[in-house]
């Protein structure tokens, strides 16, 4: 069902005829009228042809992504829209991302703790394992549910969700119809017997099932696929546990190769926290657990996800490491682990210093599963067995991560970064016959505060490897004059690389200007092809020159 | 004990006040449904324990553009037999200058110079090698071969099976088709299933019963032979002996199916049979043999080949 006009003109009149509603209402009895928020977005960039870089030709010279949301409040009522408009969609997202629509319209209402969406709608069952539809605008993913969503709670405590739709796949839907039930209870709020309780009980369930015709001639397919997930916490004191398990019942597609073998994932997660310090420690299983609203679809671009599988990384943000070699979760399979560890230094003490020092250790670990194969390609497509939590033998990544913050004096603060990575290009990048990449990663982060209002930030780091592209330098130097402008200029320099034609600089200059809620950013420079991932979730960006212009508002 | 009653109360309010949430309950649980799949195949079509993948099927036929009568030849021979190879020398002359000849080797179990031994440690007979020989006067004494007959009237020796054949070929009555032949193969190799269907046309109105018969012949068998002529062995032992044109199987049996008898011009059989091909089998070096007999004089009245399954 593509939007076409006629769906564009339906729904901006349903703003129209709500705003001269509100209109008619507000001149009537000048009361609450209700309200219109908004915001606008927009990047377009100009290329340049960069041979050295790879920037390829861009025919278009120019293109651009914008997007404009129009949400229109009155008490427990509701209504929006987005319009979105791509001419052409900035390189490294999905051509199909072209033109212009209305890919996202709602309505909705509250009344007597029932609340009731029609249209489109975002939503999240658990920690996402099971469902989760929402929107990335970095990595060009909106998997946004097309259809009715009734939320109610009956009682203290309990909330319980049913949902319907389908997913949006650009300007189209998936061919899935997407159902769904989650019952979130609060123990303590739900038993008064509990409700003093010093411990913090939490549980939760949810069922998942889509439907897809099955039109393939070379398999019996299941039609309807159910997920179920489990999941709870307990939090006593300075003590949390959370965990969470999903199952998902065969669901052959593209992802999987066809295989019948019924998924699973599980995540366990132990904290704990007091002034000071923070420790926290998760395992996580996954098992061929794709899980998208069309099984022949197996896009890159993570289209028509109904899960989501968190990964356990740090997400870092220093350039080098996080669009280098940054970690992809495996949804077919991955065995991971992580302890999160943060001190704080008191202040005032030798170590400390006068304004405290934070220490952030992070280890993170990921390997394949143990499986076993069946060798059953021609019966019963099970594919393997799989030992849960069972550690294979070949370990896809690993990531050892000090942070040391320290704040020196009123005018000067830094923060100290190492890194050390394992990074398995083959299975993360899908680079056959790449090396596993060792790299040592320092970064330091230095802000100067000139004065209340001119601030210099500057990024050192380094990464030095054998393998991949050998060695990179980057230098960032960042100016604020505060409240309204920003200056910065980067350099990142693969000085180390085996090829020395290939030992390329790419400065990048940006400038930004913010006022109110209204900000412009103007860029101009090489960007280096990299992977850009949001919360394990990964797209490539490829490289480029030029310009670049993007503007953020919102009212 | 008061939690568990805590609970039960909780649970009938729910059910009391709340029967709008237990209905959409029912409703999303019962749209969650689910299926599953235990036989990703169970579509298709299943031939014992194999099922068949119309995709991954690879077809092969006959070469029907001219209608000719072609000959069979099937030569009587034995691992042991020093002399054997002689005749295959013979036939191999007369193969390489006409494509109407289709030679077909049976290891003769009648006769003990086809058994294996120590140093002819590979069992080249089939299930028919005694079946046929058997029906045979003096089927044990080899080589011999039968040319266009399946009884004593083809049989021939080494020094007379060239000119036989050649007068055949140069028979004019003979050489007029009866029957025209349709070989159409289908083999899916996940299940080494092969499919033979027989497509009979007379040409012409035919008094007698008639048979067809499918071989599986393979070439290329590398098996120890007794040769007098090798001169390299003291005990002219050919260990590397290539064996080509060897009998494995006939099917559907050894003497095939009745199509029908008292046939008229135009008249039709059609004959459709399945076998899975075993293993030891090197299945891109095998041919199908089909052939049209009287089932009461066994003269072969048309036969032909499709040389390669998996073409």
């Amino acid at each position: 069902m593509t939007l076409e006009l006629t769906n564009i003109k339906k729904a901006l009149s349903l703003l129209f005829v709500l705003a001269a509603v509100s209109s008619t209402q507000a001149q009537e009895k000048k009361k609450d009228v209700g309200e219109i928020h908004g915001n606008f977005d927009l990047v377009s960039q100009y290329y340049n042809v960069d041979t050295l870089i790879g920037a390829p030709l861009v025919d278009e010279k120019i293109r651009m992504n914008a997007f404009s949301n129009l949400i229109y409040t009155k008490g427990k009522f509701s209504a929006g829209l987005r319009f979105e408009a791509y001419h052409n969609a900035v390189l490294g997202f999905n051509d199909q991302y072209r033109g212009n629509g209305i890919p996202f319209r709602y309505a909705s209402y509250s009344v007597d703790k029932l609340d009731i969406t029609i249209g489109h709608f975002y939503e999240q069952f658990g920690n996402g394992q099971i469902l989760r539809a929402y929107e990335e605008r970095g990595l060009g993913i909106d998997n946004v549910i097309d259809g009715i969503r009734v939320k109610g709670s009956p009682l203290k405590g309990l909330v319980l969700k049913g949902i319907i739709g389908e997913q949006r796949n650009y300007f189209d839907e998936g061919p899935g119809i997407v159902r769904g039930f989650d019952v979130d209870v609060q123990l303590n709020s739900l038993l008064k017997s509990l409700e003093t309780s010093k411990t913090r009980f939490s549980f939760g369930a949810s069922a998942v099932s889509k439907y897809q015709q099955d039109n393939n001639s070379t398999y019996t397919l299941p039609e309807n696929v159910l997920a179920y997930s489990v999941r709870g916490r307990l939090i006593r004191g300075d003590f949390s546990l959370d965990g969470e398990y999903t199952y998902k019942y065969n669901d052959p597609s593209l992802d999987n190769n066809f295989i019948f073998k019924d998924g699973q994932s599980a995540l366990v997660s132990a904290a704990y926290s007091r002034k000071g310090l923070g420790i926290t420690f998760s395992v996580k299983h996954t098992d061929n657990m794709f899980f998208r609203s069309d099984r022949n679809n197996n896009s890159v671009f993570n289209d028509l996800f109904i899960n989501y599988m968190p990964a356990l990384t740090r997400q870092h943000t220093y350039n080098l490491a996080a669009t280098l070699y940054p970690y992809a979760t495996q949804p077919r399979g991955e065995v991971a682990f992580q302890t999160d560890v943060i001190y704080k230094i008191k202040r005032k003490t030798a170590l400390g210093g006068k304004y405290g020092t934070t220490i952030a250790v992070n280890y993170a670990l990921a390997y394949n599963i143990d499986t076993v194969s069946l060798n059953d390609r021609n019966s019963s497509r099970l594919g393997y067995e799989t030992n849960f939590f069972g550690v294979g033998d070949r370990q896809y990544f690993g990531d050892f991560n000090v942070e040391v913050a320290r704040k020196f004096n009123k005018k000067f603060k830094a923060k100290f970064t190492y890194i050390y990575l394992h990074y398995d290009m083959e299975i993360i990048q899908g680079l056959g016959g790449k090396p596993n990449v060792h790299a040592n990663i320092g970064v330091a982060d230095l802000l100067f505060k000139l004065n209340k209002k001119h601030a210099i930030r500057t990024e050192l780091q380094s990464l030095t490897t054998p393998q991949d592209q050998g060695n990179w330098a980057t230098v960032v130097v960042e100016y604020t004059y505060s409240p309204h402008w920003t200056v910065a200029v980067m350099d990142q320099w693969n000085y180390g690389n085996s090829d020395p034609t290939d030992r390329l600089h790419y400065p990048y200059l940006t400038v930004g200007y913010v006022k109110n809620a209204n900000r412009i950013m103007l860029s101009y420079g090489r960007q280096r092809a990299g992977i850009f991932c949001v919360g394990g979730v990964c797209r490539v960006v490829p490289a480029s020159n030029g310009f670049n212009i993007a503007i953020t508002s919102s009212f | 004990m008061a939690l568990t009653l805590q609970l039960l109360v909780v649970s009938k309010l729910i059910i009391m006040r709340n029967t709008i949430f237990l209905s959409l309950l029912v409703l999303v649980l019962g749209l969650s449904s689910c299926d599953k799949v235990d036989d990703p195949y169970e579509h298709l079509p299943k031939v014992g324990d194999c099922r068949i993948d119309s995709n991954a099927l690879i077809f092969s036929s006959n070469d029907t553009t001219s209608i000719v009568r072609k000959l069979l030849v099937e030569e009587y021979t034995g691992i042991k037999c020093g002399n054997c190879p002689d005749m295959a020398r013979a036939l191999k002359d007369v193969l390489d200058n006409t494509d109407d000849v289709i030679l077909v080797a049976i290891q003769a179990s009648c006769s003990q110079l086809s058994h294996p031994d120590d140093k002819h440690p590979i069992d080249l007979r089939g299930p028919e090698s005694d079946v046929y020989c058997s029906e045979i006067s003096n089927g044990d004494v080899i080589p011999f071969s039968l040319i266009n007959y399946k009884d004593d009237a083809g049989k021939a020796a080494t020094g007379e099976v060239a000119n036989k054949i050649n007068d055949l070929l140069n028979d004019n009555a003979w050489s007029d088709p009866i029957f025209k032949l349709t070989m159409e193969l289908s083999y899916y190799p996940d299940c080494r299933l092969l499919s033979i269907s027989n497509e009979v046309e007379a040409l012409k109105a035919y008094n007698g019963e008639i048979g067809v018969i499918s071989y599986v012949v393979e070439n290329g068998l590398v098996a120890p032979q007794t040769d007098y002529k090798y001169r390299e062995d003291p005990d002219r032992l050919k260990k590397d002996y290539v064996h080509d044109h060897t009998l494995r199987k006939a099917l559907p049996s050894s003497w095939g199916v009745a199509l029908g008898s008292g046939s008229e011009a135009g008249e039709r059989y059609s004959n459709f049979t399945q076998f899975e091909m075993p293993a030891e089998y090197n299945v891109s070096n095998c041919e199908i043999v089909s052939i049209i007999y009287d089932t009461d004089t066994r003269e072969i009245l048309q036969v032909d080949v499709v040389k390669s399954i998996l073409d």
